[in-house]
């Protein structure tokens, strides 16, 4: 919690930064995620003495860096009018997040990382060559100079699991025991008394040998254990006794030993990491970096005019993602995974954000400098919405997303996707031939055509509008002599209009599928009927806040609504009158959201019942507008604007967010402080 | 971050507010014997349980599926059933409309203390206090209700999510009694025209947060 709130005030802060010196020749071409807050404009947009100001920032962040809150934001030695940046990077086995800072006052900045990480292990500062080190916690470390300070926070990705290690060939286990003898002795904090386990001969004798006990060896406990020769014959019946306690210690040694294993695999990773950290600071601050500013795919799509910008390579993450998710099953196996660099071409994505004065926008763009990769995903994107569809969006609605993509290309996309993926991954690279042919034979199985005639994947979803439902109840009504008689009682609910749409070219076989049900509705004591043209799924009368779904194929397209007017205008061939811009969007587009958020919330204020909730409620519709999003293929890139429009009083966009953290904030805040007061 | 978090939250509350009440009932007679009436009424929430019956966890807690609630319902029957004392143990649950009763007859209110401690005991519940639930005096004619354990400080710890489920959760305990009732110790209490039977109403919140209690000391008119 801490270190997001410490990287959201990061981020707030390096928002106000200004005449931006760019740290980009800095950010390593390696890095899997580069985030840039821009100086230029940010300090016009929300000057430091309106941060300053917000509730939030005063008593939350400033809290919870140790601040007091008289300090101004100006005061804590980072110099906002330089840029910042953040990237992640993947260097000797450990997955590293690093900030780079300018400072301007080097005691105020120390001040400020010792307050916030006051908790942590190390808090001396070492003498690098060329800068100060300070270790703040084994996964934390900061490096500066006079002028710039690298936050380094890291973890060793290739800790070996103890189960690996114990059932490994013994040369692997030596190798192991050699390597945790060049490090430093594991740090033990109690002494371990332990006689070794008793020989085969003993055991054969114990019948004739009584033990008495020492103290239980558990976790860190002292343990001792003394046998000492029998003075009279113990009865064959107490032999358990023995066994159970010999397996008892048994199980303690092993304990003890997994234990300090562990220590030393925590040891090596704290070194791992810190030697991580230093490399990363000394490369930045004296090294020779080839820096991402190289990579034409991020020249190619980040604007370096954005107020704040995301590059991300796609495969290099959703590999480190999967790595992590699979990290538990790869023990399972004994093994490890390995983190694999990633020297394919493959997608990369950015992020451009703007805070302009009426809206946020931001544009995402996709790039792969690979050709004929970039042409697979591509033609995925040559294809164009069904005008038909457009006419399903009602003039008044909340929101519709309509998506066109060519569901053939997509299948041969995702065969060469299969296929490069598995080729890099640690543990099928090397059957890298058995997959390529296995994934042809998918091909040559698999019916893309059919595929796409079924679904030629254009679709539509549109919430026409949240209706207000009459349902019952089952309550108690009390006479006079407080006898309870049970009565059936009405309230609204609210009860959403929606409508799914699917193009399809196999008018019969969703025919099929929609008349399916009838046979067995019966059966299985459902209201599902054919009303000529459409089928109607009738829900118990109060019992959902639907009354009925409506399904039907017709003129090439399956229908899914609750909506019988959408029924009624199918069936006439008919359609809404959808605006002119809608219209556009939607055909021009291969994808395009939109979403009131007004009428969302408008319709939604009504079923709040606490006032918290109806205030944030309030406010929202006070400054939210409405949210929308456009995407697709433009100069051979995969191209989308979200638009985000604010209302209210605000001086721009980036200003509301802070405006509608501190009012949200401030909300709670006050409904805490009153339910205190009423608990206390 | 717990601001976002909360904005996140504030969508799920608007689809998941749920609303109940717990109905508690007693008919004392005045040899001390009587009837228990427990009633949980969803009934109002119907709608929304309809949906989260399907799910299998919401707000982090796992759904029960009917058969578990069926099972775990006639478990507390079966525990109820095997108190001493207590005889005429039924349950029942409607999922039409959620709503779930337990009824009993008793010879002495204090086999109920002994019954809510043993279904307490075996759903390993760890509050104190509930060993002594009601109390009759006979000699003074006085019903006593207790409320002697507190749940404030579990309320604190739960999620904003959790603590949104009893905001508008209401409680009412009627007890009926074959003499007539001189007065009651609770202010919120009401006393029927014929002086044979009171109703408290209280929201649940309030009975959590202590703002109110259930605690009642009903004194009856000697015969």
């Amino acid at each position: 919690m801490k270190k997001i709130i410490l990287g959201l005030t990061l981020f707030c802060i390096a928002l106000s930064a200004a005449n931006a010196q760019s740290f980009l020749p800095k950010v390593p071409y390696t890095a899997s995620v580069v985030i840039k807050y821009a100086g230029d404009n940010f300090d016009k947009s929300v000057p430091m003495q309106k941060l300053d100001s917000y509730n939030f920032i005063k008593h939350n962040f400033f809290k919870m860096l140790q601040i007091d809150t008289l300090t101004s934001l100006k005061n804590i030695g980072v110099n906002f009018s330089q840029d910042t940046y953040q990237y992640i990077t993947t260097d000797d086995s450990s997955i590293s997040f690093v900030t780079l800072l300018h400072l301007n006052n080097v005691p105020q900045f120390l001040d400020l990382i010792k307050g916030t990480y006051k908790a942590g292990s190390g808090t001396k500062t070492e003498k690098k060559e060329g800068f100060d080190f300070l270790a703040v916690s084994p996964e934390t470390y900061i490096g500066w100079n006079e002028t710039v300070a690298i936050i380094v926070h890291t973890t060793y990705q290739n800790k070996k699991n103890y189960y690996d290690y114990l059932y490994s060939s013994d040369s692997a286990k030596n190798m192991m025991d050699s390597a945790a003898v060049v490090s430093d002795a594991p740090k033990v904090d109690t002494v371990y008394s332990i006689p070794p386990p008793p020989s085969k001969d003993l055991l054969s004798k114990k019948s004739a040998t009584k033990k008495t006990p020492g103290k239980t060896v558990k976790g860190k406990t002292t343990a001792t254990i003394k046998g000492k020769p029998a003075t009279k014959k113990i009865a064959p019946k107490k032999k358990y006794i023995n066994e159970n306690y010999e397996s008892h210690i048994q199980d303690s040694i092993d304990n003890l030993k997994r234990e300090l294993w562990e220590q030393q695999q925590e040891m090596l990773a704290k070194k791992k990491q810190q030697a991580v950290a230093e490399k990363i600071i000394s490369t930045t601050l004296s090294g020779v970096i080839t820096s991402i500013e190289t990579d034409l795919s991020y020249k190619k799509i980040i604007d370096p005019a954005a107020h704040a910008s995301i590059w991300i390579n796609t495969e290099s993450i959703s590999k480190q993602y999967w790595n992590y998710v699979y990290r538990g099953a790869y023990y399972f196996l004994h093994n490890t995974p390995k983190i694999v660099k990633d020297t394919t071409e493959g997608y990369k994505s950015s992020v451009n954000i703007y805070f302009e004065k009426d809206k946020m926008r931001m544009e995402q763009k996709t790039y792969c400098a690979d050709t004929k990769l970039a042409s697979l995903g591509n033609a995925v994107m040559n294809s164009k919405q069904n005008p038909s569809l457009a006419g399903y969006v009602n003039p008044g609605n909340i929101g519709y997303f309509s998506a066109s993509i060519n569901t053939e290309a997509m299948a041969n996309y995702y065969y060469s996707i299969l296929k490069q993926s598995l080729s890099n991954m640690s543990y099928t690279s090397e059957y890298a031939d058995f997959i390529d042919v296995y994934i042809d034979l998918l091909q040559i199985v698999i019916d893309e055509k059919g595929i796409a005639e079924l679904m030629p994947g254009n679709y539509l979803f549109v919430m026409h509008d949240m209706k207000t439902k009459t349902v019952t109840y089952t309550d108690y009504d009390y006479d006079k002599e407080f006898n309870k008689k049970e009565v059936t009682k009405t309230k609204q609910e609210l009860s959403p209009d929606f409508t799914f749409i699917m193009e399809t070219k196999k008018e019969g076989f969703m025919e099929k599928i929609a008349r399916l049900p009838l046979k067995y509705a019966e059966k299985e004591k459902y209201n599902y009927k054919d009303k000529g043209g459409y089928y109607e799924l009738a829900f118990e009368e109060g019992k959902y806040p639907i009354s009925s779904l409506y399904f039907m194929v017709k003129d090439g397209k399956a229908i899914v609504t609750t909506s019988k007017e959408v029924v009624d205008i199918t069936l006439k061939n008919t359609g809404f009158a959808t605006d002119a811009a809608t219209k556009n969007s939607i055909l021009n587009n291969n994808y395009s959201l939109q979403l009131s958020s007004k009428k969302l919330l408008e319709k939604i204020n009504a079923s709040l019942t606490t006032d918290v909730s109806k205030k944030i409620s309030d406010y929202l519709m006070a400054n939210l507008g409405d949210l929308k999003m456009e995407s697709s293929l433009k100069d051979g890139m995969i191209q989308g604007t979200t638009t985000m429009s604010i209302t209210g009083n605000h001086s721009n966009s980036l200003e509301f967010f802070f405006n509608m953290m501190d009012a949200i904030n401030n909300i709670i805040e006050k409904d805490q402080q009153e339910k205190e007061k009423q608990v206390n | 971050m717990r601001r976002f978090a909360y904005l996140l939250l504030f969508f799920c509350l608007i689809l998941f507010q749920s609303c109940f009440e717990i109905i508690e009932q007693v008919f004392l007679k005045n040899d001390g014997s009587g009837n228990f009436q427990l009633v949980l009424n969803l009934s109002k929430s119907k709608t929304k349980l309809n949906s989260i019956i399907k799910m299998e966890t919401i707000n982090g807690h796992e759904v029960p599926s009917k058969a578990d609630i069926k099972y775990r319902i006639a478990d507390i029957e079966k525990t109820v059933a095997k108190t001493p004392g207590l005889t005429n143990v039924k349950t029942t649950v409607d999922f039409d409309n959620f709503i779930a009763t337990l009824t009993c007859n008793f010879y002495k209110v204090t086999q109920l203390n002994a019954a809510i401690k043993n279904v307490y005991e075996k759903e390993n519940g760890k509050l104190k206090g509930v060993e002594k639930t009601y109390d009759y005096d006979a000699a003074t004619q006085t019903f006593t209700r207790y409320n002697k354990f507190s749940v404030k400080d579990d309320y604190k710890k739960l999620s904003n999510a959790d603590k949104e489920i009893f905001a508008t959760a209401n409680y009412t305990s009627i007890y009926k009694f074959e003499s007539s009732v001189a007065a009651a110790s609770n202010k919120g209490t009401q006393i029927s025209p014929s002086k044979k039977a009171t109703m408290l109403q209280q929201n649940a919140l309030d009975l959590i947060t202590e703002k109110k209690t259930v605690e009642n000391k009903i004194t009856l008119t000697k015969q």
